[in-house]
C-alpha cells in the first residue's frame, strides 16, 4: 500500500514524464504567445476524465479497472484487460523512444538507442519486482531532487525576461480545440495510474484530480517562462527549448554545464514514467491470468517493449505528424469510452439484480 | 539477423523450458505470447521491413472511422 502524498507526487512526475521535452515547441508553435492557456485547458479535461475513472473505481472498491471490466464483462473483460495491456506498452514504448530521441540528439549521439531501451528495462523491471511501496517511496525520495534544481536553474535562467515576448496576451485562448492531441498526450494516460489507485491507503480520488492539476500548472508555468525567454518564435522551431534555455545559464566561470542537470532531472521523470507503465502492464498480467512467477513476465514484457520502442515510429517527423492525428481517437477509446461503458453496464446489471423479481 | 537468434532465442527457449520444468505452464503460455510478440517485432527490424506501430494505429484507427461513418 502508499500513501495519499505518494501517490499524488506519482501523479505529478508520471504527468510531467516526457511532456516536458517531447511537446513544448510544437504548443507553442500553435498557440504562440498563449501557448501556457492550452495545458491548463487541457489539465482542465484530464481532471473532468479523471472523474469518470474515479466514479467507475468507486463502483468497484478495491479493484483495478482490468477487474472491474471481467466484473462487468466476464470472460469478454480478458480482451478488455488484454487492450489495455497493449495500450500500456505502447506508451511505455513510445517514452523510451522519446528518451533515446533526446540522448542521441543532446549528448550520447553514438550510443545505439537500445541500449537505453534495455537499460532503462532492466531498472525499472527490478523496481516494479520490489513491489507499490517501493515504487511510492523512490519516487518520493527523487521527487525533491528534481523540483528544487529544476526550479532553481530554470529561476537563473530569467536573466534573458522579457515581457514583450508574451504581449499581446490573449490572442489565441482556445488554440486547445485545435491541438487535441495535448488532451491525450499527456492527460489521457494519467490512466495508467488508476492500476495503482486501490493499492492507495486513503484519499486517493483527490490526490489523483490534484496531481493532475498541478502537472498541469507545473507544464503551463514552464511554458511562460520559456516563451518569455526565447520568444514564441524561437521556442517553435527549436527541437527542446528548455534544454536550450537552460544550455544558456552561466554561474560565474566555473559551473557552465548546468544542462547537465536538467538532463538527469529529465531522464529521472521518463524513469518514473516508464516505471508505472511496466508496473501497470505488468499489474495487467497478473490479474488477468494469475501467474505463479514474477521476473519471467518483466523479460518478456522487456523484449516487447525494447522492440516496440524501436518501430514505435520511424522518425520525430513522422510520430509528430501522425501523433496529432491518432493520438485523442486512441487515447479516448481507452480511456473515455471503454471506462464509461463498464461503468454503465455495472450500474444497469446492479440495477437488474437489485428489482425484485415476480412469482 | 543472426545477433537476433544468439541473444534472443536462447532467452526466450531457456526461459520457457525452465517455466515447463516447474510445472508452471498458465505461466510458460504468457510468457511464450509476450516474448514471441516481442521477438516477432525484433525480427521484422532484423530483415529490415520493421512494422511501424503508430502507422499501423492510425490504419486500425482509419478503418475503424470509415466503418462507423458507413
Amino acid at each position: 500500500m502508499i500513501s495519499r502524498a505518494q501517490f499524488y507526487l506519482l501523479t505529478v512526475n508520471f504527468t510531467l514524464g516526457t511532456t516536458l521535452f517531447v511537446t513544448i515547441n510544437e504548443i507553442i508553435q500553435r498557440g504562440k504567445r498563449d501557448a501556457w492557456m492550452m495545458p491548463l485547458w487541457a489539465g482542465a479535461y484530464g481532471m473532468l476524465a479523471a472523474l469518470l475513472w474515479i466514479l467507475l473505481l468507486r463502483s468497484s472498491p478495491g479493484k483495478s479497472p482490468v477487474q472491474i471490466a471481467r466484473e462487468a464483462w466476464g470472460p469478454a473483460g480478458v480482451i478488455v484487460g488484454i487492450l489495455y495491456l497493449l495500450w500500456f506498452c505502447m506508451i511505455g514504448a513510445w517514452a523510451l523512444r522519446n528518451v533515446s530521441d533526446f540522448m542521441n540528439v543532446t549528448i550520447m549521439p553514438r550510443t545505439p538507442p537500445s541500449m537505453f531501451h534495455v537499460m532503462f528495462l532492466l531498472v525499472a523491471s527490478y523496481t516494479v519486482v520490489q513491489g507499490t511501496e517501493t515504487i511510492g517511496r523512490l519516487n518520493g525520495i527523487v521527487t525533491p531532487f528534481l523540483v528544487f534544481p529544476f526550479w532553481t536553474i530554470l529561476m537563473l535562467a530569467t536573466v534573458d525576461w522579457d515581457w514583450e515576448r508574451l504581449l499581446p496576451a490573449f490572442q489565441n485562448p482556445w488554440e486547445i480545440f485545435r491541438f487535441t492531441s495535448l488532451m491525450g498526450f499527456p492527460f489521457m494516460e494519467t490512466f495508467a495510474l488508476t492500476m495503482l489507485y486501490p493499492k492507495v491507503r486513503s484519499g486517493a480520488a483527490g490526490a489523483l484530480l490534484l496531481g493532475v492539476a498541478s502537472a498541469a500548472l507545473s507544464i503551463s508555468l514552464v511554458m511562460f517562462m520559456v516563451i518569455g525567454l526565447l520568444g514564441p518564435e524561437r521556442a517553435g522551431r527549436i527541437l527542446y527549448p528548455i534544454y536550450t534555455v537552460v544550455q544558456e545559464v552561466e554561474l560565474g566561470d566555473v559551473i557552465v554545464n548546468i544542462h547537465s542537470v536538467l538532463i538527469v532531472i529529465l531522464i529521472t521523470l521518463i524513469f518514473i514514467k516508464l516505471l508505472v507503465l511496466l508496473y501497470a502492464a505488468f499489474e495487467t498480467i497478473h490479474q488477468l491470468f494469475r501467474p505463479a512467477s514474477r521476473w519471467p513476465h518483466l523479460v518478456a514484457l522487456s523484449i516487447l517493449l525494447s522492440a516496440a520502442a524501436v518501430v514505435i515510429y520511424e522518425n520525430p517527423i513522422q510520430n509528430r505528424i501522425l501523433s496529432n492525428k491518432i493520438t485523442i481517437a486512441y487515447d479516448v477509446f481507452h480511456t473515455i469510452l471503454i471506462p464509461a461503458l463498464m461503468l454503465l453496464s455495472l450500474r444497469l446489471r446492479r440495477a437488474l439484480q437489485s428489482r425484485p423479481r415476480r412469482r | 539477423m543472426w545477433m537476433l537468434y544468439a541473444v534472443l532465442l536462447p532467452l526466450i527457449v531457456l526461459q520457457a523450458a525452465w517455466l515447463i520444468r516447474k510445472k508452471m505452464f498458465r505461466d510458460t503460455a504468457v510468457f511464450a505470447a509476450v516474448s514471441l510478440s516481442g521477438f516477432g517485432l525484433w525480427a521484422s527490424i532484423a530483415s529490415g521491413r520493421p512494422i511501424i506501430l503508430n502507422a499501423l494505429i492510425g490504419r486500425i484507427i482509419d478503418a475503424a472511422m470509415s466503418l462507423l461513418s458507413g
